[in-house]
């Protein structure tokens, strides 16, 4: 059946986003941290057993020790609860936690039953009171975009008033060792659609939102949700469809949903993982949806490819940015390096426009993509 | 490498690379020493070029650094019984 | 076809719309392919996937055969959630004791060590493009599937969705999959829902 237009009495506003990633705490900070400096990945040889290139979370923010990811989130959410004044979760409110390997650590120390990923479920559930199960999204590299992109859809239909977003990983020798045996890490800082990439670098982060039908419960609304889509490449389980099909198909879906074409979206926050493969996939989605002038970036440059958190972190960080009215450049790149034509920063630009377009692209072939509007300073 | 040590080799490695592989079904008879591994052939992928490498490593202690390098070695058990010949 | 499509496996115990097609022998692995046989399908891909992949093969790909509820349906717009709790553990669970016995990290086996890989392999299997979600829970959870099947079907663009509960691990496999529609949603309650779930 053909894709819903919204209803034009219904606008799905974002707000209270507190994020905790390689970069530091909170959006604002971030954003700064982001405008002022360089790339916040480290070279490591004591984090895991083999050397490598990381976005670590400071251990002063976050101390190493078990339960670390349930620390994690915690960490946003103590603070968004309180920012939206410790509103009780009634049925009306969903929770969509997006995560790729949960408590990992767990199974790493024994206990395989206690990496389920239901079990970050139990945690969130249990300690703030939600009426309703909340939904744990895995959708690889793409579970925090589409976790957006379902939470959105979840309000449009009437299912809940209100809906919390986690998106949520950590970094374990469990995933270091596995992307380094598929050489899909590079042994310097990413550089997304650069000529030289060679490989991603891993991180670690939280990055939690509220998405709501009634604006009025934000102090400070940060943008809206206006529509998204998720896609199958059905090419190949760990590599991506050279022709982007599904990635080219998730854009589509979000802008029929939206009710825009492409001379309507001004920034793109791209997935960029810094692989060969993936980049080059993107560029090709981009050109095929007559996206190749619209200003891009990949931030995965900043602070490693953080998994189930990127799709709502990366969102956020470009949301703020487009709100102060700029897009940030796109760190590691020199010299652009894909096979079709896109228009990636290598500087920090000011902006004039509002939509977002935010892709996300995951092992298993899975692709989504969102549409936020800036909410303009 | 004597011709006999040489086709040994050969017949080693497809056991082998079935064994590795999982690939069910496949005799050691059924692959040809010059049949392409990747496509048509065999319809092997870029993860096994991974693990075809790691077997090179483990059982031949034979490295290849670079993957790309790696699907002009693998392109028949002919092609991988002679870089392995060369490299030991 | 009077009810709605839908297949079970229940630890080697395979029906296709009620129908027998396989029967326990008593080893896990050996169930999981012969239920496979059962269908009748070419994939020389089968016993390289692992066993979670597997088990998504045989509960959805009964619909694609001649006569099934999918057959001849465009691949643009077929949906998929899929629901289990441990995901891809088994699998995690063989590469981690690889990793601390053996200090090596397989790549053929670390590709499957996330939970919507089975889902992206039946997506390869059948060249379904279309929207899916990788759901995990303890328990099945109808109302949240029903939501995640709406939303596929209304903001999506899906005519149809394979739902499905996908669990494997150790020695315990359950796997129940049917087709929705937006009639489906509409005509049946989540009790008649349930009772295809819940029995054995």
């Amino acid at each position: 059946m053909e894709v819903e237009k919204i209803p034009v009495n219904m606008t799905v506003t974002l707000g209270a986003a507190h994020i905790l990633s390689p970069l530091g705490e909170g959006l604002a900070a971030s954003v700064e941290r982001m405008r002022n400096g360089g790339t916040a990945l480290q070279r490591t040889s004591t984090a895991f057993d083999t050397p490598a290139v990381l976005g670590m979370i400071s251990s002063e923010l976050l101390p190493q020790g078990p339960q670390r990811i349930q620390r994690l989130i915690d960490r946003c959410m103590q603070p968004l609860v309180r920012e939206l004044g410790n509103p009780e979760f009634t049925d009306r409110w969903g929770c969509y936690l997006a995560t790729t390997k949960g408590d990992i650590a767990a199974l790493e120390n024994g206990n395989a039953p206690g990496a389920a990923l239901s079990v970050i479920a139990d945690h969130v559930q249990r300690t703030y009171g939600f009426t309703k199960r909340p939904w744990v999204i895995s959708n690889a590299c793409a579970s925090g975009t589409s976790a957006i992109a379902i939470a959105g859809a979840a309000i449009e239909r009437g299912f809940v008033d209100h809906a919390v977003i986690i998106g949520v990983d950590v970094l374990s020798r469990f995933v270091l060792r596995g992307f380094q045996a598929l050489h899909a890490v590079s042994e310097d800082p990413c550089l997304p659609f650069d000529a030289k990439r060679n490989g991603t670098s891993l991180g670690e982060g939280c990055a939690a939102v509220v998405l709501t039908k009634n604006a009025s419960i934000f102090k400070d609304p940060l943008g809206t949700f206006v529509g998204g889509g998720i896609a199958h490449d059905a090419n190949h389980i760990s590599g991506p469809s050279r022709t982007g099909e599904g990635l080219m198909r998730a854009i589509q879906c979000a802008m029929k949903r939206s009710n825009v074409n492409a001379s309507g979206i001004h920034v793109i926050n791209a997935h960029g993982t810094g692989t060969d493969y993936n980049d080059a996939m993107e560029s090709i989605a981009f050109e095929r949806c007559a996206l190749s002038e619209v200003p891009l970036s990949g931030y995965k440059g900043w602070f490693g490819h953080t998994l189930g958190a990127a799709g709502v972190l990366e969102s956020l960080l470009a949301l703020h940015a487009l709100n102060a009215g700029l897009v940030l450049r796109s760190e590691g790149l020199s010299e652009l390096g894909v096979p079709s034509m896109v228009n990636v920063l290598t500087k920090d630009m000011k902006i004039e426009g509002d939509l977002l377009l935010k892709t996300s692209s995951g092992f298993g072939g899975c692709n989504a993509a969102i549409l936020l509007r800036a909410k303009k300073k | 490498m004597t011709t006999e040590k040489s086709t040994e080799l050969r017949q080693e490695l497809k056991a082998q690379i079935i064994q590795h592989l999982n690939l069910e079904g496949r005799t050691v008879e059924s692959i040809a020493d010059d049949m392409p591994l990747f496509d048509e052939g065999l319809g092997l992928d870029s993860i096994d070029v991974l693990e075809l490498i790691v077997l090179m490593d483990k059982h031949y202690g034979v490295r290849i650094a670079d993957p790309k390098q790696g699907r002009d070695v693998f392109q028949s058990v002919a092609s991988m019984a002679a870089h392995i010949e060369a490299n030991r | 076809m009077n009810g709605l499509a839908h297949t079970r496996y229940r630890n080697g115990h395979f029906t296709v719309d009620g129908k027998l097609f396989a029967e326990p022998t008593g080893s896990p692995d050996t169930d999981l392919n012969n239920a496979w046989s059962s269908l009748g399908i070419e994939l020389p891909r089968f016993p390289r996937m692992d066993r979670s992949s597997k088990l998504v093969a045989i509960g959805g790909s009964a619909f694609f055969i001649e006569g099934g509820a999918l057959a001849g349906h465009s691949k643009d717009t077929i949906g998929m959630v899929i629901m289990g709790t441990h995901g891809s553990m088994d699998t995690d669970l063989k590469y981690q004791t690889q990793l601390d016995a053996d200090n090596h990290a397989g790549p053929g086996m670390f590709v499957y060590t996330l939970p919507n890989i089975a889902m992206g392999e039946f997506s390869i299997q059948h060249g379904l493009h279309g929207s899916g979600l990788c759901l995990l829970n303890n328990a099945l959870d109808l109302a949240q599937m029903r939501e995640a099947c709406e939303i596929l079907l209304h903001e999506h663009g899906m005519e149809s969705v394979i739902c499905g509960w996908s669990d494997i691990f150790a020695d315990q496999a359950t796997a129940t999959f049917m087709v929705v529609t937006e009639r489906t949603l509409a005509d049946r309650n989540s009790a008649e829902l349930e009772k295809i779930f819940n029995d054995h």
